[in-house]
């Protein structure tokens, strides 16, 4: 029978590095799509997976206090995506292409797409929303990020970063009206 | 209900947090007015737009691999043959490499371009172990006789390929060993 997240974190914390592996394959691509979604691009994102993981097995004790591991992982990864975008930032870089993905990994997209068009569009409505992102401040693109797109509660991300709710829904809001903003036209074509 | 009031709770309208009878008071003013309703109507647009945003799937392999590297680094078992940091690392690593084995390659050439440029073959021996980079030259010269036991096979490959005189383990730690080569 399939261990519940609970089980494992607890498992965990006892030593068995059995249960730490089922965790890493259970969250691994929650921890993908949230990263590339904040920091942009495949190599960040692969840093920030490979780091959260490493993180939070250095980190074991801290699970006993936490109520929900996925949340807690989500923070970590979040909290280190900001590092890098502040890196990037210190460094006067810009995001490295937004969109690639390693050589090989794009042929085998490409394999599953059924339509050159339909890879077309979407690939194309996916930049479109990844750069509307990349203008926002952190905070906000979080806050939107987890919300709007990861599907996490007011109360979720309140808890994540330890900060009152009113702030998750200030930082929410902004960042919904600068989107609208800078998506109004392609608002327009969605029914 | 003004629209103000409305625009105000329009976001929790569109998030599904608004308590029913409030919902539905929302609604009935939202039937009378147009701005309100191109208003909830953009916001609803949005968090669906937002909603569909797909991040291109690595594929299944690279996450089986990503696992792999981080059961290396954390656990420990050798989950894997390879052992790769996060990419932006190993192309740091590849770069720094790339840059010292040129550096080193330059050395040996300055070594034995030094060496064919000395007047006195009498002095050149003597001279030539004075100086840990001449010294190099001498070690390449006796590299097929007397040595196997100062520099092991790897290390006179590693010499081959100007990568021995890096570093406190390489040429500069034998320095002491190659003097005697002189006196054989």
């Amino acid at each position: 029978m399939k261990s519940s997240v609970p089980e494992l974190v607890k498992s965990f914390i006892a030593g068995d590095q059995a249960a730490f592996a089922e965790l890493v394959a259970r969250y691994r691509r929650k921890v993908y799509s949230v990263a590339y979604r904040i920091v942009g691009n495949h190599l960040d994102a692969d840093e920030v997976v490979q780091e959260s993981f490493v993180r939070i097995y250095n980190r074991k004790e801290d699970l006993d206090s936490v109520n929900h591991f996925s949340s807690f992982l989500i923070r970590v990864a979040t909290n280190y995506s900001i590092d890098i975008l502040r890196r990037r930032k210190a460094h006067g870089g810009v995001a490295e292409d937004t969109t690639s993905l390693p050589g090989e990994i794009q042929v085998d997209l490409a394999r599953r797409i059924s339509t050159p068009e339909d890879h077309f569009r979407g690939k194309r409505l996916m930049e479109e929303i990844q750069l509307a992102l990349e203008k926002l401040p952190p905070k906000q693109k979080i806050t939107a990020i987890l919300h709007d797109v990861e599907g996490y509660s007011k109360t979720e991300i309140a808890e994540m970063f330890d900060c009152p709710e009113a702030t998750v829904r200030s930082n929410l809001h902004i960042a919904r009206t600068k989107l609208r903003k800078i998506l109004k036209q392609r608002l327009r074509t969605v029914e | 209900m003004t629209c103000r009031y409305t625009q105000s709770l329009l976001e929790d309208l569109v998030d599904g947090a608004l308590p029913h009878e409030r919902a539905s008071e929302i609604q009935d003013h939202l039937a009378t007015c147009s701005n309100c309703r191109a208003e909830y109507s953009e916001l609803r647009k949005l968090k669906e737009l937002l909603r569909t945003h797909v991040v291109e799937d690595p594929g299944r392999e690279y996450f089986q691999e990503t696992t792999e590297l981080i059961l290396a680094r954390t656990v420990g078992q050798n989950h894997t043959t390879k052992s790769r940091q996060p990419e932006r690392q190993e192309r740091r690593d590849a770069f720094v490499r790339a840059v010292l084995s040129a550096a080193a390659s330059l050395v040996v050439l300055f070594s034995a371009v030094t060496i064919g440029n000395m007047d006195s073959p009498g002095t050149s021996q003597a001279n030539r172990l004075n100086s840990p980079m001449l010294a190099t030259s001498t070690v390449m010269e006796n590299l097929n006789t007397q040595i196997p036991s100062i520099l092991p096979p790897e290390d006179r490959t590693r010499l081959a390929q100007g990568m021995l005189l890096m570093g406190p383990p390489g040429l500069l730690g034998k320095f002491g060993e190659m003097k005697e080569l002189q006196h054989r």
